[in-house]
């Protein structure tokens, strides 16, 4: 069985990542990171971040399409079949993706309306769905400012799905990596919003064409 | 200092977003996900990364957004 890792452009010099089991498949236009496994990898917690770490390790020498943990196929005869089928697809992936990374940000959960700011007629449920409207709708500004202030460096965001508040993935050249959290920081500073998080940057794991539920 | 070395010094957000991307990102030819730790099995959950032990997990409430693909 071969566990799939990542698929990236054929270029010279990949070989040098063949070390600990990882294994090359290189057909002159596409190369994929694959391990040879005996059996599927344990879902467990330790296999996804020694993945993740591979992942990186692959990552920081060339451009890549991540494959997602726990793709697997019989043997290398398969992935060249994969390979073949998906070809024009994933270069076209590959060129959107190429020297860029992904940011992610995370925004505050807008706090409901306190109960003394709602009208009289607090309690009622027109009242109620005009609150979590208003909370969708202070949530929006936010999102829609931090797309302004990445405007200049993003091109191409995806909505994840949200852990405590909203998530945004923003796919940066790797140039303007520092720019970009440079500018998050200072609108966090500026607008008070300590709670906003920025991890990164990563693989562009939410830009390989997929669309996110 | 990389993400996953920040990761490894205890930074959470960065773990759920490593962990949820993953697993819910990526090029996807097949496959599904269950996670196991300490020998408990867990589920991920499509709309935020919760890891709860698949005994208390609801199923039929949670739709498709168990064990996506």
């Amino acid at each position: 069985m071969i566990l799939l890792y990542a698929i990236a452009p054929s270029a010279a010099g990949l070989s040098v990542l063949q070390t600990e089991g990882l294994c090359l498949h290189d057909d002159g236009e596409l190369a994929a990171f694959f391990e040879h496994r005996a059996g599927a990898p344990d879902r467990t917690m330790k296999e996804v971040m020694s993945f993740g770490r591979t992942l990186q390790l692959i990552w920081r020498r060339t451009s890549l399409l991540p494959i997602r943990f726990g793709t697997e196929v019989h043997d290398e005869a398969e992935l060249a079949a994969l390979l073949d089928e998906h070809r024009q697809e994933w270069l076209a992936r590959l060129r959107t993706v190429c020297d860029r990374s992904e940011l992610i940000v995370h925004l505050p959960k807008a706090e409901p309306v306190p109960a003394e700011q709602l009208p009289a007629a607090a309690g009622s449920g027109r009242d109620y769905l005009g609150a979590i409207a208003e909370r969708v709708r202070a949530e929006n500004r936010v999102i829609d400012e931090l797309r302004d202030l990445l405007a200049p460096f993003a091109e191409a965001e995806r909505a994840l799905p949200a852990v405590e508040g909203p998530r945004r993935a923003f796919l940066v050249a790797n140039d303007n990596v520092e720019a970009a959290e440079s500018a998050v920081a200072e609108w966090v500073d500026r607008a008070g919003l300590h709670e906003v998080r920025v991890t990164g940057p990563w693989p562009p794991f939410s830009f390989c064409g997929e669309v996110e539920p | 200092m990389s993400d996953v070395e920040r990761i490894s010094g205890g930074d959470d957000v960065a773990l759920v977003d490593l962990v949820d991307r993953l697993i819910g990102g990526g090029v996807v030819v097949g496959g599904d996900i269950v996670l196991s730790l300490a020998g408990v099995d867990l589920v991920y959950l499509g709309l935020r990364l919760v890891l709860a032990p698949a005994h208390r997990v609801d199923v039929a409430a949670l739709g498709n957004a168990v064990n996506r693909p």
